[in-house]
């Protein structure tokens, strides 16, 4: 007998709809009748692995997600047009019975403020899969002022900043091209010149006996010094305040005996040698000054270089992982 | 034969019939009156089932043309041969009762598909045609619970149902035990008389061709033709082929042996 | 002697011919055979679509005659009692999947995306074809020996004769019961194949259930799981399609029944694979 067990039947299709309809509302159908916003942007950049559907982020909030994707012929830009559910921001501040429309209007109102404090997108890397996100958040408006060129019409323009890849790159591209521009050859001679006429000198004889007349000149010191101690601390042991002129009377005896030592030196003989010394090694110092002063700008270009590897550093520390993804593919589709 | 003015019930004429490539029958003339009980017999094979179901436009002759009241029904497009087969009921050798369906669902089926009927008519109906072939009260049960010979009564109650004109049997008689198959042939003439309905036999079973037939042909599998006809009286009297006189021979044998 | 001689050469011959000729000739002439038993196939599955799609037509126009005694009882026994068969493989599918994937996923200290292997395959593929491949084998054979047998007791020739057509009282009531019911099991052997994946994360890899699941909301979109739906749909009309006609087709004896049978679940199978192939790539290209 050809009869359907009904009541059978009923459950199983019954049960098979309402756990349908489940499912599609677990999905997220319903989004579809949410009121949505509408704003873009546009990249001077690859977009590689921004795909429609792609999520648009506030500081880390999923808040919408990328409508699509195309090229402005008239500039080559990147128009990135994205949509964010009205509900995910929350303009109403509670009051669920302000129409939609004021919704959008604050929404958008609120947007344009934000941009002034310097709110942008930017192109972010979404895990290992490669796909990237659009992420909203602050940038120093200085550093990252609104790029000049025409916003497209009838849709609400929140301008991009430079991702961290492009920056990364275009850092990397500049601190290379000023290490690049760099003459070390000209500097290195400059050097060995520099470092000879300085050996030169040294090698001098005469300045090596002056080295030597120093040597005991500094003995003598050294021992007048010990004298001078000793006394010292006598004197001013027993009566310092009286014994200052003595001391003085002393020192003065002590600087003349000095003077008879020098002269004994005969530092006279040797002064006239030694200008002759000094004034090579002036000239060396004069060229010397030259190759400073090159390479004092050479040192601020590198720090400079240095300044932008600091940040790339400070990049992959926070984020290692994107050296590691290297260039960006599309990832398979299932 | 008699009636020149009217149209035949059933013509066939220069009728090839086969399967593929295989002829069966070639040259096959015949015409069925109306109100006649034409049998066609034959041995194994020769191709009586063939022929029939050519009649009833199941199959496509591989010649020739086959005329009910005076339409073809090869020639017929579906929705014309639909038209013409309302017009006649088969009664298959196995009932082809639908199983999946009562007996009365079955002979109401064709009621509800073309009739405007109420369903009480139909009903109705239903239970006139089971009173016609002895088979009161048997409507609600399923064809598996049937007897052989209440399979067939109930398919021939289904094949009366629309009151056909021409009713064709394919071996009414086989698998039945004598005294149902007697009371099949008694049915048949029965209604013939009753109805005046025309009907298409195709057996082998003798004593139904002596007992109901007005007009017999025989079939013959090795000529591929008809090789005898007339009325079963004259067939015997008439100097017929050895095969013939051998197939009638049996049937005097079996009559014997009753 | 000379003439003896001769013949004895040409047997030899002949003899040689006789040992090539089994290696070459059967095997060409079966290859010719199986292309023109595969057209013939293609054509007459082209008809039957055909069919199907004037009683379809005819249907739509008179929705009041359609077999709806019959549609509902195929409902019945194709969709509710397949019910229990299709979620124990799709929860087995699914937990397959997610062990095979764990194991990989693992390596790469990648577990969350497990999820979106499992929620993709099952939903996009293995959802609809394990309950097509279930269907091929409950209903589809059913449909070919039920066709068949009528075919045997020459209820198709009654039913001709009657004055009705076949595939609206036979193919209809069929097609219809099983586009209503194979996404409906698809959509219990979608969610029954992700708690598969799921009790892998959970209980293997440690996953937070919520952390799973808000995983697998966000890669399903509702038009992946709407995409799977339709696969469903499409392969009900080819399991409906070929079950008929391998049963109408049947020869008239109780060995064609089951060959019918056989037959019907070995091309359905067949159908089904290349139209998942042909839909895949469609829902890639749109």
């Amino acid at each position: 007998m050809i009869e359907a067990n009904k009541y059978k039947l009923g459950l199983f299709v019954i049960s098979g709809i309402s756990l349908l309809i489940l499912v599609l509302f677990l999905l997220g159908i319903a989004d579809i009748f949410k009121p949505k916003v509408q704003f873009v942007t546009l990249f001077d950049e690859s977009v590689q692995g921004l795909e429609p559907g792609a999520p648009v982020k506030f500081r880390g909030v999923t808040i919408g997600k990328v409508s699509s994707v195309t090229v402005r012929p008239s500039d080559n830009l990147v128009r990135v047009d994205m949509e964010a559910e009205l509900s995910a921001i929350d303009t109403a501040g509670g009051q669920e019975k302000i129409s939609v429309i004021t919704r959008k209007a604050e929404f958008f109102y609120k947007m344009e403020k934000e941009v002034e404090k310097g709110l942008r997108c930017r192109l972010d890397l979404m895990g290992i899969t490669g796909l990237k996100y659009v992420e909203m958040n602050y940038f120093d408006p200085v550093k990252f002022p609104v790029s000049d060129s025409i916003p497209p019409k009838g849709v609400r323009y929140i301008p991009s900043a430079p991702s961290f890849l492009r920056g990364l790159s275009s850092n990397i591209t500049t601190a290379l091209a000023r290490i690049a521009n760099v003459n070390f050859d000209e500097i290195a001679s400059e050097l060995v010149a520099s470092l000879k006429a300085i050996k030169s000198v040294l090698n001098d004889p005469r300045v090596n006996s002056v080295m030597q007349k120093m040597d005991s000149i500094s003995t003598q010191l050294e021992t007048t010094t010990t004298n001078i101690n000793k006394v010292m601390t006598e004197s001013t042991l027993k009566d310092f305040s009286e014994d200052v002129k003595k001391s003085l009377a002393s020192i003065n005896e002590l600087s003349k005996t000095l003077q008879k030592q020098i002269e004994d030196a005969k530092i006279a003989e040797t002064t006239s040698s030694a200008r002759v010394t000094m004034d090579d090694a002036k000239q060396a110092v004069k060229s010397f000054n030259g190759v400073s002063s090159e390479l004092s700008g050479t040192l601020k270009k590198l720090d400079e270089a240095l300044d932008s590897f600091t940040e790339l550093v400070n990049n992959l520390d926070e984020d290692p992982s994107s050296v590691i993804r290297g260039k960006q593919k599309k990832p398979a589709e299932f | 034969m008699a009636e020149n003015n009217a149209v035949p019930m059933i013509q066939a004429i220069d009728l090839t019939v086969g399967y593929g490539d295989i002829v069966v029958l070639e040259n096959i003339n015949f015409t069925i009156n109306k109100g006649e009980i034409f049998v066609i017999i034959g041995g194994s094979g020769c191709g009586k089932s063939t022929i029939l179901k050519h009649l009833i436009g199941l199959y496509e002759p591989i010649k020739g043309d086959i005329l009910i009241k005076g339409e073809s029904i090869v020639k017929a497009d579906w929705d014309e041969k639909r038209r013409i087969m309302k017009s006649f009921g088969v009664l298959y050798q196995s009932g082809a009762l639908f199983s999946a369906l009562t007996i009365t669902e079955n002979i109401a089926l064709q009621l509800e598909e073309y009739t405007d009927y109420p369903e009480d008519e139909i009903f109705r109906r239903v239970n006139e045609k089971l009173k016609l072939v002895g088979l009161e009260g048997a409507g609600p049960k399923m064809p598996s619970e049937l007897s052989g010979g209440m399979k067939k009564r109930a398919a021939l109650a289904r094949a009366m149902a629309l009151d056909p004109e021409i009713l064709f049997f394919d071996e009414p008689s086989t698998s039945l035990d004598p005294v149902t198959a007697a009371m099949m042939d008694r049915l048949i003439i029965d209604l013939r008389d009753r109805l005046g309905t025309t009907m298409v036999i195709v057996t082998h079973d003798l004593d139904s061709i002596y007992a109901i037939s007005d007009r017999v042909i025989m079939l013959d599998k090795a000529t591929k033709t008809i090789v005898a006809r007339g009325k079963p009286s004259e067939l015997r009297k008439s100097n017929p082929p050895p095969s013939v006189k051998e197939f009638l021979e049996r049937a005097g044998l079996s009559r014997k042996m009753d | 002697m000379a003439e003896e001689k001769d013949r004895i050469i040409e047997t030899e011959v002949q003899k040689q011919f006789r040992l090539h000729e089994p290696q070459i000739r059967p095997a060409i002439e079966y290859t010719g055979e199986a292309s023109l038993k595969f057209w013939k196939d293609i054509i007459n599955i082209l008809a039957i679509i055909g069919e199907i799609a004037e009683a379809s037509w005819f249907a739509i126009r008179n929705p009041r005659r359609i077999r709806w005694r019959e549609t509902l009882f195929y409902m019945d026994i194709c969709g509710a009692d397949a019910l229990p068969i299709s979620c124990m493989i799709c929860y087995l599918m699914g937990l397959i999947l997610g062990f095979q994937a764990s194991l990989q996923m693992h390596k790469f200290g990648t577990d969350l995306y497990v999820a979106d292997m499992v929620g993709l395959s099952i939903v996009k593929e293995l959802g609809p074809l394990m309950v097509a491949m279930i269907c091929t084998g409950r209903a589809g054979s059913a449909f070919a020996a039920e066709i068949s047998t009528m075919k045997v007791s020459e209820e198709i020739d009654a039913m001709v004769t009657m004055g009705f057509n076949p595939s609206r009282f036979l193919i209809i009531p069929k097609l219809l019961a099983l586009i209503l019911v194979m996404p409906v099991l698809t959509v219990f052997g979608n969610v029954l194949g992700i708690i598969g994946g799921m009790t892998v994360g959970v209980f293997s890899l440690g996953l937070p259930v919520i952390t799973y699941f808000n995983r697998t909301v966000l890669v399903i979109t509702p038009r992946t799981f709407s995409e799977g739906l339709i696969k469903s749909a499409v392969f009900a009309v080819l399991i409906a399609a070929v079950g008929c006609l391998r049963g109408l087709e049947a020869k008239n004896d109780t060995h064609g029944v089951g060959s019918a049978a056989t037959s019907a679940v070995v091309s359905g199978i067949f159908l089904v694979i290349i139209a998942d192939t042909l839909m895949t790539y469609l829902f890639s290209r749109f």
